[in-house]
């Protein structure tokens, strides 16, 4: 194996044993670390020239939730390094493949572990994180795709009138979200691009990307600073969802973000409305009522807290990926992307850019 | 508090145009031909927004079918911009629906954005003067006698 098929990221990767993936992940239990390591495999499928991709990796932040252990990459690639969005330090793996490659692979590994988090909102702390101004402006300003104003912040200020805290608006936003982010049969718009053009079409019907990003943005344009966080389901939920876990070790299709917002005394609190509604219309027999006692329970444990059998990859928005020649900019990095001969690969084409995604459970 | 309902309608839901000109449309079909809604000046155009994943611009697109069936032999254009879609997903789309009418590609959704097109489907009747004279946000029988009868009104006599 040579430098240009095999090149590895961390030494750290090395330390851990892959264990099968039902031992390791149906043991798990609230509050131990556990390891995981995901292996993504992407092939372009017809090669136009250069081809590129670039594969979302774990946040690197060491959190009390999530701690990176380590990538490794191989292919045949020409090119492939680590690259960052500058902004939100969102962290990829950037490949690149000559003109001259008639069938471009990369496979990447990534390793981390996680442990369940559970943030108390109503318990204040004095040793609790603090926001500087600037960090405070940051989290709480409008992006391209999350705008905060015209219909945004009359939203934001008419479901938060009469709230004071952060955590009271945030937890009036968070509870408006689950109750009327679902899809009308009536309604017969569809928004796109941004949280302003679902509030315009009356129509809040969505996945996470849409759901979570409408609490980010209600949460910002009522002042209380909140980030969207994109991630990956890797396992089973151990609090019998079926909805809120993986069925097997193929997660390609198990993309999914969250939110958290920021109270001050409390710091960085994990919510997930988006998961409320999944639970409502996914959980069996499906389509549950709002009332159905598994909704009540994750309604109130979606406010504070995030099981990990998930793996959060990054808070960007508006990611231009570094090397495009196609200048592709996306609303958020949460699956692979490519393209070939300057053209963005559709991922939902599996003739023209095939990945794969397996996850199994590790030695911590 | 959500007040903007977009119901589906007849003719009564094509609301006239008082929203300014008529912002530019200059885009290449999914054979690589560019079409200018510029050079089209002497017919009414139907400038259609929709996108392969909106429901309501799928429900609709059929009855646009019908109104250019209809209308055979009159001057009278359809022009579906899609939304920034990679094509082989529109490719596909079209071999269930096919449609008698080119499709753009607004890869960058710029035009969309210069339409203020935020709501999809959202749909434009320009005159044959080049400015817009009704629009609509929502799905909409195209095909309905109300719709057919206001497209004739504007059609060049």
């Amino acid at each position: 194996m040579n430098r240009r098929e095999f090149l590895s990221a961390s030494a750290a990767a090395a330390a851990v044993t892959a264990l099968p993936w039902r031992d390791a992940l149906a043991s798990r239990t609230t509050g131990e670390w556990r390891g995981y390591e995901i292996v993504t495999r992407v092939t372009i499928q017809k090669p136009q020239g250069v081809s590129r991709a670039w594969v979302p990796l774990p946040m690197t932040d060491e959190t009390e939730w999530q701690s990176a252990l380590g990538n490794d990459w191989k292919g045949n690639f020409s090119s492939a390094r680590v690259a960052s969005d500058g902004r939100y330090g969102a962290t990829m793996l950037q490949v690149e493949w000559a003109a001259a490659e008639a069938a471009p692979v990369v496979e990447v590994t990534s390793r981390f572990r996680t442990r369940d988090r559970l943030v108390d909102p109503a318990k204040r702390s004095a040793d609790a994180e603090r926001l500087s101004a600037d960090e405070r402006a940051f989290y709480t300003s409008a992006t391209e795709f999350i705008p905060t104003d015209g219909i945004v912040r009359d939203t934001a200020r008419d479901i938060t009138k009469g709230k004071r805290s952060d955590v009271e608006k945030a937890e009036a936003i968070y509870q408006w979200i689950v109750e009327n982010t679902f899809r009308d049969p009536k309604t017969r718009g569809c928004g796109w691009g941004d949280i302003k053009s679902m509030l315009e079409a009356g129509n809040l019907g969505g996945k996470c990307g849409d759901l979570n990003a409408m609490f980010v943005g209600l949460c910002r344009a009522a002042g209380v600073p909140a980030r969207d966080v994109y991630g990956l389901r890797v396992a089973p939920s151990i609090h019998n969802y079926r909805s809120l876990g993986v069925g097997s070790p193929n997660v390609t299709r198990a993309q999914h973000c969250r939110a958290e917002f920021f109270a001050q005394g409390v710091g960085w609190v994990p919510v997930d409305p988006a998961d409320v509604r999944k639970v409502v219309l996914e959980e069996p027999p499906t389509n549950l009522a709002i009332d159905h006692p598994m909704v009540v329970a994750a309604r109130k444990r979606l406010f504070g807290s995030w099981e990990m059998n998930w793996l959060a990859y990054n808070s960007g928005h508006d990611v231009t990926l570094p090397g495009s020649s196609a200048g592709t900019k996306i609303p958020y990095l949460m699956y692979v992307n490519g393209e070939t001969g300057g053209k963005a690969l559709d991922q939902l084409d599996p003739d023209a850019f095939r990945y794969e995604i397996r996850s199994s459970g590790v030695k911590a | 508090m959500l007040a903007v309902f977009v119901g589906a309608a007849g003719a009564q839901g094509l609301k006239p145009w008082t929203d300014g000109p008529t912002p530019a449309l200059r885009l290449q079909d999914l054979a690589g031909k560019t079409h200018d809604l510029a050079s089209l000046r002497g017919k009414v155009v139907l400038v259609n927004f929709w996108a392969t994943w909106c429901e309501p611009c799928r429900e609709e697109m059929p009855s646009m079918n019908r109104l250019r069936a209809s209308l055979a032999g009159r001057p009278f254009e359809i022009l579906a911009v899609n939304l920034g879609e990679p094509e082989t997903r529109i490719e596909r789309f079209l071999e269930k629906i096919p449609l008698d009418f080119p499709v753009l590609l607004d890869r960058d959704m710029a035009r969309a954005k210069a339409w203020k097109a935020r709501v999809l489907p959202a749909s434009y009747l320009v005159g044959p003067d080049g400015r817009i004279r009704y629009s609509h946000l929502g799905d909409i029988d195209w095909s309905s006698s109300e719709v057919q009868q206001l497209v004739q009104r504007i059609l060049p006599r």
